[in-house]
């Protein structure tokens, strides 16, 4: 049985505003399709990627399969089960920070351990802050953390609770070049130490080619699944090697771009 | 940073002096503005007949357990009705009805359920604190970013635990500030009551040495007024260092 | 949480520096007696200070403003209360148990005027301003019987109701041309110099009463010697104060807070007299009779008189 198994998942908006327009391609008192019939299914271990250009509907799709929103038609489901609602099985890391500013990392982290007791629970939360490199700025507040840090300790958050599933949606955006390098690495590590699905969304063609296994494009709105493949190569990957550039060269065209490579 | 080091002290000193330098050039009669040197006399008059000692304490008082009734009854509620729509949609009017309405205006009703003394100051005070902070509080609910309340979801936090947990926290630093304003108005509204419907506390003070027509004792009691409202909004910054409330500053 | 532990510690400090304070009160028994700091009222520091009996059974409650005190013995507060006569013939139109018992004084109140723009005829008063302290007040009535007789265009002179501590200094910042008040303010003026009399009161009213004793039925039934001996202490000390006027006015002053000086210029013009204060029913009948024909009553009530003490 597939881990995730999504089926015609469709999704609309209803506008309502007159005067204001959500969306520049909606007229007002309309239905707003966003996605018209996604499918795909992702088996147990895969390291999912999902690209697509701006604005098509990938956050959209990301909230109703992690169970935030319904559909509004097509099923979504995990372990053949429907999903109806957010599960801690099913961990998210969203774009915006969300490592809650009020605790320091220590505590945010430690928010993962419910159930278990004192010393047993501190010593986890020790061990997930050197897996992510922050040892020693456990006591620290996220305002005293840099926007790389903040995310891995995100990262440490979300895997202290063993997952079966971490959704994570363009959660490198936001830092700079170097850091988000750093990250995907680190990225490529967990999924190799951890036994679990990971489905993530981003923009970057080449961070969806360093470390999907699957590569899922998304069309533009009303989003369809434009392309749907598969990557083998092993890691560490050298995308200036001969397959990948192949691949990144269909990618941009489907996309219609003529860059030169 | 001199300037930072050497405090309130001289900016103190050169109002004093002013307002000394001005009232001779000017020839104002006592009875118009007294000089600093007789309002200082004033002032340890009342601090040795124990005038200034015993209005205090009743008008910090009044404000303490007015304002004290309204946050632990405002906070709460604004929570429910920031989280909850169909609260919002009933209670809101109401409380946006009544807030408007100045607690002075409340004066003849609080006479009339509680007597005079302290039950009628409270209950003004409680008034004018209690409307601001729903207001405040349940805005502050609304404010707090939706990945907070997502993340909440994700680790499956409920009932109960989300708004000790989550919702409280988030919505703090805003709520420190609504503090913050509230009070300074609950020390207008005691001195502001105190003067129609009471018989002791510093408003009372005022209008006593206004009828006893010692203007330098109405000079001194506003002194004392300002003070105490500084140390007051003082007190409530402090709470803004907290770590758990700084972030919100710090994140800019 | 410290701040919470903080929060519940001071609230702990306040209330008990609060209910330590002397005078938290408990059951009172003494008699209730309402005043406002003014020389009308200087039969009570005086027996405060003289009389062991009052010193004993009397607590004097100082009130600022007369609205206060009125809401005060409508509602029982007060057992007694030295208040003008209008509003006293007021509250008995209003069905208020009360009686008067004793005069506070005759003449201790001036109409003084603008020393920098003096009014020198009551003609002149047309166009002015006048403050005065509550329409129902004798010197309300006063100063229409002074413009009514003197053929003035009573709508045409501008009355306004002030406090009495702000009329000095509203007349000589200008707001008021000229009023009309029960001592020590209009004497204030003339201190300040800011004013000057316009017209002794024993000229414009002989025998002008302004404020008066009342005491409340209920007080009179549950307690009449003790009532009896109160009135009757006052009464006495009027007499006293007729020959020692300086000495009066030292108390005076330091029971109102008010400055030694001021009280004792007052006294010792002798225009104010603690003679002749017992209550006569036609006196204020006839004070009733201008009320209604300056429109402040609908019709003069019954009014009762408590001699039954002398």
């Amino acid at each position: 049985m597939n881990k995730i198994e999504v089926r015609g998942l469709k999704k609309s908006y209803i506008e309502r505003r007159t005067k204001k327009r959500f969306f520049s391609q909606c007229r007002p008192q309309e239905d707003c399709k966003v996605l018209d019939g996604l499918t795909f299914s992702i088996p147990s271990g895969t390291f999912a990627c999902f690209i697509g250009p701006s604005g098509c509907g990938k956050s959209t799709m990301f909230r109703i399969v992690s169970g935030f929103e319904r559909p509004s038609e097509g099923s979504v489901l995990i372990d053949g089960q429907e999903v109806t609602g957010p599960s801690n099985r099913h961990v998210c890391v969203f774009q915006e920070d969300g490592l809650f500013p009020w605790l320091t990392a220590r505590q945010n982290i430690a928010m993962g351990t419910e159930g278990l007791k004192g010393q047993q629970a501190r010593e986890e939360v020790e061990e997930y802050l050197e897996l992510v490199g922050l040892s020693g700025f456990g006591d620290h507040y996220p305002h005293e953390l840099s926007g790389g840090m903040r995310r891995r300790a995100e990262v440490a958050r979300a895997l202290i609770t063993n997952p079966d599933i971490l959704f994570m949606d363009e959660p490198f955006g936001a830092l700079d070049f170097v850091t988000r390098l750093q990250m995907r690495e680190e990225m490529v590590n967990v999924h190799q130490m951890f036994d679990m699905t990971i489905l993530f969304i981003t923009h970057d063609i080449d961070e969806a080619l360093q470390l999907g296994d699957r590569i899922i494009m998304l069309s533009d709105r009303p989003a369809k699944v434009a392309w749907d493949m598969e990557i083998h190569e092993p890691h560490p990957r050298d995308l200036s090697a001969g397959d990948l550039r192949q691949i990144r060269k269909e990618i941009y065209h489907k996309m219609g771009l003529h860059v030169a490579l | 940073m001199v300037l930072k080091k050497a405090g309130l002290f001289p900016i103190v000193l050169a109002i004093l002096l002013l307002w000394h330098l001005v009232t001779a050039a000017l020839n104002v009669p006592e009875f118009m503005f007294p000089r600093p040197l007789s309002v200082a006399g004033a002032l340890w008059e009342m601090l040795k007949n124990g005038e200034l000692y015993r209005n205090s304490v009743s008008s910090l008082f009044r404000v303490t357990v007015g304002f004290y009734l309204a946050v632990v009854t405002a906070i709460p509620m604004g929570l429910l009705i920031g989280r909850q729509r169909c609260l919002r949609t009933i209670l809101n009017p109401l409380v946006q009805f009544l807030r408007p309405i100045s607690p002075l205006a409340w004066i003849p009703m609080a006479l009339m359920w509680f007597g005079i003394g302290d039950k009628p100051a409270i209950f003004l005070i409680f008034l004018s604190s209690f409307f601001p902070l729903v207001v405040f509080t349940t805005s502050s609910v609304l404010n707090i970013r939706t990945t907070y309340l997502r993340v909440a979801e994700n680790f499956g936090l409920k009932g109960f635990k989300v708004y000790m947990k989550v919702i409280l926290p988030a919505a703090l630093p805003e709520i420190i500030t609504a503090l913050r304003i509230t009070l300074g108005t609950a020390w207008l509204v005691i001195v502001a009551a105190e003067m129609i419907a009471v018989k002791s506390g510093l408003g009372y003070l005022i209008i006593d040495a206004r009828n006893s027509l010692r203007m330098d004792m109405v000079v001194a009691g506003m002194v004392v007024i300002g003070t105490v409202g500084l140390i007051l909004d003082y007190m409530v910054r402090l709470l803004e260092r907290m770590p758990s409330v700084e972030w919100s500053r710090m994140r800019r | 949480m410290l701040a919470v532990a903080g929060a519940i510690f001071w609230l702990v400090v306040i209330s008990l520096l609060r209910f330590t304070l002397p005078g938290a009160s408990h059951h009172e028994t003494r008699l209730k007696v309402g005043f406002l700091p003014i020389t009308c009222h200087l039969l009570l520091p005086v027996a405060m200070e003289r009389d062991e009996f009052f010193r004993k059974h009397v607590l004097p409650v100082k009130y600022t403003s007369w609205p206060d005190m009125i809401e005060s013995v409508k509602g029982g507060e007060l057992d007694a209360a030295l208040i003008l006569a209008p509003i006293a013939i007021s509250m008995m139109d209003q069905g208020v148990p009360v009686k008067i018992a004793l005069l506070g004084h005759r003449n201790g109140t001036g109409l003084v005027v603008s020393s920098k723009r003096p009014i020198n005829q009551v003609k002149e008063f047309e166009g002015k301003t006048v403050a005065i302290p509550i329409r129902y007040s004798t010197q309300n009535i006063a100063l229409l019987s002074l413009l009514e007789k003197e053929h003035v265009d009573m709508q045409r002179v501008t009355r306004v109701e002030l406090p009495p501590p702000d009329m000095p200094s509203a007349l000589a910042s200008g707001a008021i041309d000229a009023y009309i008040v029960g001592e020590p303010y209009a004497t204030q003026a003339r201190l300040m110099g800011v004013g000057t009399i316009f017209q002794k009161i024993s000229s414009i009213w002989p025998g002008f009463i302004s404020s008066i004793l009342i005491v409340r039925k209920d007080a009179l039934k549950k307690n009449p010697t003790q009532m009896d001996s109160f009135i009757k202490g006052l009464y006495l000390q009027g007499q006293w104060i007729e020959k020692n006027r300086r000495l009066a006015a030292d108390m005076g002053a330091r029971f109102f807070g008010l400055s030694k000086r001021l009280i004792e210029t007052v006294l010792m013009e002798k225009e104010v007299s603690y003679r002749n204060i017992l209550p006569k029913k036609e006196e204020f009948q006839a004070i009733g009779k201008k009320m209604v024909r300056y429109g402040l009553l609908t019709k003069v009530p019954d009014i009762e008189v408590y001699l039954k003490w002398y």
